[in-house]
């Protein structure tokens, strides 16, 4: 599983499910689980200089012993430390966690991993390949991957909301130029069409955010089913904010039978604004 | 104060049905089921839902995956068993099905069609 979030992108083991996401660009952090507990947490701050990386990673197990046992840190004597990837790792004992830091200068951000209950075997079968998979996601285009949603957008692009229910995931991007563009992802497919079409379901989803579907063609998108849509949006800027003028928009919805989930893309913008092609929005 | 249980009890509890619930075809729908329970009126909404003859059943139509769901509360099946079958069944997630299968098993408890059991009382 890809997590590509902002200035970073990672190859995660597959039963890792992201438990807590933040959508703030500057400062935020992810957190994963299974169901046997807590696997890692990954944050991120802005850091424009360089940052005294042996200092940090020994500071916050220095911190992490006196929150767990004050008595330990009169005899802690620092940290060993070693490079995985681009990451300078520090570790200490089995059983204590273990974090990974690294400097973005391009971004002007610090990602640090915290993972808990180190122990060399760990080390070497799950973090190290989740460390060596780092990407910068920097560049003309940038992928966003999470939730079982992954998609390219170009530079410009920002995330206003991410909605991640259990099973109803949304997300919904802005670009300067007011192009907005929305990627849905649901699970329990059946009980969704239970008694309605595609069609029908998108429909409800556009009318339940202020838009309206125009036109529905029945079609095919990579051999699943799927409904093409031709859509419009109330304007949210100018004169047509002002006059509550619509702008045109393109969508498509999809079910992939072998997941069993819905899809959904949908996008919208002012006259003079370029629509994603699908060639640039899902290209890997 | 209510007992609260950790993760690892809720996932060891296990839903039993209500033993006064009455399972019976739906006329409407024959992929539905009917579901009535006898309604109960705390403290002086007791006097008063006598006194203006309110009713004192009320039936609960499941269909779909909800039907299913309430098929398996069998009193053997525990909440972590539910969620591995809806799950596999659904290709959801863990946590996905956890929060669904939690979500559903309130909603039937809140409506008296469920009660849930602690593991060890359940052994009991």
């Amino acid at each position: 599983m890809r997590l590509a979030w902002y200035d970073f992108s990672f190859e995660l083991p597959d039963h890792w499910e992201p438990s807590l996401y933040s959508i703030a660009a500057p400062t935020g952090r992810f957190e994963f689980v299974d169901r046997q507990g807590s696997l890692g947490r990954l944050s991120w701050e802005r850091s424009p200089r360089i940052p005294d990386e042996n200092r940090i990673l020994t500071e916050y197990h220095r911190r992490y012993l006196q929150q767990k046992d004050a008595d330990q840190v009169a005899g802690f004597a620092g940290i060993q430390t070693r490079q995985i990837g681009r990451f300078s790792v520090g570790f200490r004992h089995e059983g204590e966690p273990c974090q990974a830091l690294l400097h973005l200068p391009d971004g002007g951000k610090t990602l640090l991993w915290v993972f808990p209950d180190y122990s060399p075997s760990r080390m070497n079968a799950v973090w190290t390949p989740i460390l060596e998979s780092f990407k910068p996601n920097r560049g003309a285009t940038r992928h966003w991957s999470a939730f079982g949603i992954s998609c390219w957008l170009p530079d410009g692009f920002e995330m206003e909301q991410a909605i991640c229910r259990p099973a109803d995931v949304w997300f919904e991007f802005q670009h300067k130029n007011m192009h907005r563009v929305d990627l849905h992802r649901w699970g329990l497919p059946r009980e969704l069409l239970s008694g309605r079409d595609m069609e029908q379901f998108v429909r409800s989803v556009v009318a339940s955010q202020e838009g309206r579907v125009l036109t529905a063609r029945k079609t095919t998108f990579h051999g699943m089913g799927a409904v093409e849509l031709t859509t419009e949006i109330r304007g949210t800027r100018g004169r047509d904010r002002l006059f509550s003028s619509y702008w045109k928009g393109i969508g498509r919805i999809w079910h992939n039978t072998t997941e069993k989930r819905l899809y959904a893309c949908m996008q919208a913008g002012p006259a003079k604004v370029r629509l994603l092609t699908d060639q640039e929005l899902f290209a890997s | 104060m209510k007992p609260s249980l950790d993760y690892e009890q809720q996932l060891h509890t296990i839903p039993v049905r209500n033993v006064q619930a009455v399972v019976m075809a739906s006329e409407r729908s024959p992929e539905a089921i009917l579901v009535e329970v006898q309604l109960r009126y705390a403290g002086l909404l007791r006097f008063i839902a006598k006194w203006v003859h309110a009713r004192q059943r009320k039936r609960y139509e499941l269909s779909g995956l909800s039907r299913e769901m309430f098929e398996r509360v069998d009193g053997k099946q525990t909440v972590e068993q539910l969620i591995d079958w809806l799950c596999e069944q659904e290709h959801l997630t863990f946590l996905e099905g956890r929060a669904l299968v939690v979500l559903y098993l309130r909603d039937l408890m809140r409506r008296g069609l469920i009660v849930m059991l602690a593991a060890d009382s359940a052994e009991r």
